[in-house]
């Protein structure tokens, strides 16, 4: 996923559509066009308004909403997500995140 | 809920070829200065590596992570770029008001219940720029197979759409769309061609109205 993305992506979550913040966790560069560019494997976006975060898995941004995220596959990944970086997620989301955190 | 994860594990690229009409639908969008380009329904990507090849830039979402694992590497063995999210076309998209400069959907947007596909076809309005491209395909009702396999045994929810009760797509909501309900639906573009094409579904290229 490229940095760029964040300047036009907005909170999906049902009348938010806010800009979101973006803390990257795992990156590399790539080159594109003859210059190197930075390529986003794994991040934390959240949402300042509602609150919500989304991860970036494997470059690709997660944005489904709630109840998709709640069960199945897709919890188990977001899950293994929070695990895999709760020592640079903040405490805020893995205590009480939305729609869930590291309980 | 569709189980697009479960299809896409099992099946892996569902499609590789383009469509048939992408060549065609390129040459178009180049005369108009086309750049963005959505891809509502990435699925594996076929779309979002033709066009990229093209020197659009794209971008494209679909509810399945596997999917999109494809689709990413797809794109980086072929050294091409696109912009890929996990997301559900009957929620809003995470995308600015008139940002692209045309959208493709195929075999997608049938995949609901009318309710959420009049959400799909506003948020679709919503992120296409006035004059901008649609270009989507749906299925067309045919009669009951004669072979009982390949009776996907329709049971009907609403009006026009079915959700079959066996075969690889079943649970997931079928809409067969009319011409006429196509008109009614997306009566905020300028049909410019309705056509079945090679595979028999019904297309239509439109532009968004001023």
């Amino acid at each position: 996923m490229k940095r760029w993305l964040m300047d036009i992506l907005a909170c999906s979550a049902s009348d938010c559509r806010s800009k979101l913040d973006l803390e990257v966790y795992k990156s590399h560069t790539q080159e594109s066009e003859g210059e190197e560019v930075d390529e986003i494997d794994e991040a934390l976006i959240s949402c300042p308004k509602c609150g919500r975060w989304y991860p970036v898995i494997d470059g690709i941004a997660c944005m489904l909403p709630d109840d998709l995220r709640m069960d199945g596959k897709q919890h188990i990944e977001e899950t293994a997500f929070l695990e895999r970086w709760k020592e640079k997620v903040p405490t805020d989301i893995l205590k009480n995140g939305l729609p869930f955190g590291l309980s | 809920m569709p189980d697009w994860e479960k299809i896409f594990e099992e099946k892996g690229h569902i499609f590789v070829d383009s469509h048939p009409d992408m060549s065609r639908l390129t040459k178009i969008f180049k005369n108009a200065d086309v750049k963005r380009i959505l891809d509502l329904g990435c699925g594996t990507g076929r779309h979002l590596v033709h066009f990229s090849k093209g020197d659009f830039e794209v971008s494209g979402f679909d509810a399945s992570k596997t999917a999109l694992d494809l689709a990413v590497k797809w794109l980086k063995d072929e050294e091409l770029e696109a912009d890929v999210i996990q997301h559900r076309m009957e929620e809003q998209f995470p995308y600015p008001d008139d940002f692209f400069d045309a959208v493709i959907s195929i075999q997608v947007i049938h995949h609901n219940l009318m309710r959420d596909i009049l959400t799909t076809v506003k948020e679709v309005e919503r992120v296409l720029k006035s004059g901008g491209f649609l270009f989507i395909t749906v299925p067309i009702l045919g009669p009951k197979p004669e072979n009982p396999e390949d009776d996907w045994k329709l049971h009907q929810v609403e009006d026009g759409t079915f959700i079959p009760q066996s075969g690889p797509e079943s649970g997931i909501p079928h809409h067969y769309f009319t011409e006429e309900e196509l008109l009614e639906v997306f009566r905020n573009f300028k049909i410019l061609e309705m056509y079945k094409d090679v595979t028999n579904h019904r297309c239509a290229l439109a532009i968004r109205k001023f």
